[in-house]
């Protein structure tokens, strides 16, 4: 594809810890176009933030370690910059959005100094003017009086409006890609809806491309046109939101939408996945899925499936699709 | 008509607010303005609301973990709490409560089997064989393994961990249960599991829930009737099938269209509201709402609307209730 801005190969990020090695992203691969949202799904722990602090390099390391895989923005293999040539694109490329907005934001510095930060640092702007631009962003993420916000402190803000202030910070150097890691998790659902509200405007305005992380299937379905739902480190199925809403192909990603609850549908009782999520410690061997699934069969505990790649080109790791044969095999 | 096995009257919960220096005027955090309400026995309760509103702090109130500054509450026919009253133990006996994080309402020295008959050891009840009876049978109920008595809460996970808390809470064989964001803090695929064990339990042991909670999906599987609060006031009470099909409160539709809907094909958040909510310290003249309402006018902002019965057993605390059902077509 010509527009493909961010193509990811078998990305490995590994945590090396006393315990043994924790394969956190387990061969991962996706690609994101200009203008395209995707939105990672899975729930605790199956690595979906740990591939966000990949794509910067901004994982704790150590114990973090990539150790496989490339990472093309424009072509250029991330992993093999240096850490001076990574600093000129976070932030500036592509930037982030953190979940918790008050741990994210310094407290010792007010709002409009934290923005200036990036326009002073990658577009070279002197202190007024980036002051100006501290102002201008803050409005255009709809915070009322941004002349005074601009100097106050995060702890003066609520939580709604300090997520604003993460996301006019995020935009500041219009990056091309926006990474949104739950962005709004923390916040009630009123303000959730105002957040990505903003989110998608932003999108329309900019054509920013977005990867939004998130275990909230109704803002997936709500925001995305693509979806990974990912699984113990894996991506289990790849496709496009309204695939992956009304026709899912995954044992997992069938058994996650079925688990919620939803309004307008009345349920007797509701359907749930058997057991708890496997420590990454000890995957099964196999398909990661297999101990919980309730359409295993005989080789799902033997051999990990392939992520395959079906005609309409939607792609799924299960060996009930993958035994006809698979191309990518 | 079923029986009330709570009632509640003007209940008022303040916290007080330090001043700074011993100057100026006492103030308060207007917690819970002046809320009453009745739960009937063997119902789900729901109590939905944002951050702040004081959704919590009703439900620790109804178990006499705070204490109210006006009002009563009467459970079964006593007074549990009330100005100037002693906490009767026997009656907390039947009214338990499940919290919302698993990690830290666990004692992580005490073993499953200890953290589990806790209630029973505080209350005296039995001797040391027949409370570990109780407590393996209450494991199996909630389907954890009797080999698991041993163990400490932190080889658990999330889910097996809240399935310990409503272990504990059953232990007192109580009637009322309250549920304080139960499973807010818990994956989707457990969360289920433990919403439907709550509801087997439920059907098992004829309990009532005060079931609190922020998500209204989770609030519609699994009450009969939801109170929606908001800044300490209860703005809507129906019941469940009424609120969620036409709710009357601008609030309660707000809160609706919020929700993101996991159906591509169906557009939500249209029509969101703006603004924050406003502080309980100094909450809005009037309506509380008045500050963020799209149908806003004079009366709002002078007058506190008076809880109204539109429906049958559907009650509005809005001067424009009637026109909001009417806008969408709903008999008011």
């Amino acid at each position: 594809m010509e527009n493909t801005l961010l193509d990811i190969k078998n990305l490995k990020t590994y945590f090396f810890t006393e315990e043994g090695v924790i394969p956190a992203v387990d061969d991962l691969s996706f690609t994101l176009d200009a203008g395209e949202t995707l939105a990672i799904v899975g729930e605790s722990g199956c690595g979906k933030s740990v591939t966000s602090l990949s794509i910067l390099r901004i994982y704790p390391s150590p114990p973090g370690k990539i150790v496989g895989g490339e990472i093309l923005y424009n072509g250029e293999d991330l992993l093999q910059k240096s850490e001076g040539e990574m600093r000129k694109i976070r932030g500036n490329d592509i930037s982030m959005i953190f979940q918790e907005p008050l741990t994210a934001l310094n407290p010792v510095f007010t709002v409009g100094r934290q923005i200036m930060e990036g326009l002073q640092m990658h577009q070279h702007l002197d202190k007024k003017q980036a002051h100006e631009k501290a102002v201008e962003l803050l409005a255009q993420v709809g915070i009322p009086t941004p002349e005074r916000v601009v100097d106050e402190y995060p702890h003066q803000l609520s939580g709604g409006m300090r997520q604003r202030v993460m996301i006019a910070m995020a935009l500041s150097c219009e990056p091309k890609i926006l990474i949104a890691d739950e962005p709004t998790t923390a916040l009630d659902v009123t303000i959730q809806a105002q957040i990505l509200e903003l989110l998608v405007s932003i999108k329309e305005e900019t054509g920013t491309s977005i990867i939004l992380i998130t275990h909230d299937l109704g803002i997936v379905a709500q925001i995305a046109q693509n979806v990974m739902v990912m699984y113990a480190g894996q991506a289990v199925e790849y496709a496009d939101v309204r695939s992956i809403f009304k026709d899912p192909l995954h044992p997992y990603t069938v058994g996650l939408l079925r688990s919620v609850p939803v309004i307008g549908v009345e349920q007797d009782s509701l359907y749930s996945i058997k057991g708890s999520i496997p420590s990454a410690k000890d995957y099964p061997a196999g398909c990661r899925f297999s101990p919980r699934c309730q359409d295993a069969f005989a080789p799902c505990a033997g051999e990990m499936p392939p992520l395959c790649t079906m005609p309409d080109g939607r792609r799924v790791r299960c060996w009930k699709y993958a035994e006809g044969g698979c191309k990518d095999a | 008509m079923p029986k009330a096995l709570l009632e509640i009257n003007d209940l008022k919960v303040y916290y007080p607010v330090k001043k700074l220096f011993g100057f100026g005027e006492k103030r308060y955090v207007k917690a819970v303005d002046g809320v009453s309400l009745s739960i009937n026995e063997g119902e789900a309760f729901g109590l939905v609301g944002e951050s702040g509103c004081g959704k919590s702090t009703l439900g620790h109130t109804i178990v006499g973990l705070l204490d109210a500054m006006e009002g009563e509450i009467v459970f079964d026919g006593q007074p549990i709490t009330g100005k100037g009253k002693k906490r009767n133990l026997e009656l907390s006996k039947k009214n338990q409560i499940i919290f919302q994080d698993p990690y830290s309402s666990l004692d992580p020295r005490f073993t499953v089997g200890r953290c589990i008959a806790e209630p029973l050891v505080v209350h005296g009840e039995g001797n040391r064989e027949s409370r570990k009876q109780r407590v393996l049978q209450l494991m199996r109920d909630v389907g954890l393994n009797e080999e698991q008595y041993t163990k400490f809460p932190h080889e658990f996970s999330g889910g097996q961990r809240q399935r310990i808390g409503v272990a504990r809470a059953l232990a007192l064989d109580p009637k009322l249960i309250v549920c304080d964001e139960p499973v807010s803090a818990l994956d989707v695929s457990i969360q289920a599991q433990i919403l439907n064990l709550m509801q087997e339990l439920q059907k098992k042991y004829n309990l009532t829930y005060v079931f609190i909670s922020h998500n209204l999906s989770v609030v519609n599987y699994l009450c009969d009737r939801v109170a929606v609060m908001y800044l300490g006031n209860i703005v809507e009470l129906a019941p469940k099938t009424a609120l969620f099909a036409a709710p009357m409160h601008p609030y309660t539709q707000a809160l609706l269209n919020a929700i993101p809907v996991p159906d591509p094909d169906r557009k939500s958040m249209e029509g969101t509201l703006t603004g924050d909510v406003p502080s309980p310290l100094d909450p809005p003249s009037g309506c509380c709402f008045h500050t963020r309402c799209s149908l806003c006018t004079e009366i709002c902002r002078q007058e506190k609307p008076p809880r109204r019965e539109l429906a049958p057993d559907h009650f509005v605390a809005c001067h424009h209730a009637q026109n909001v059902a009417e806008a969408q077509g709903a008999p008011a």
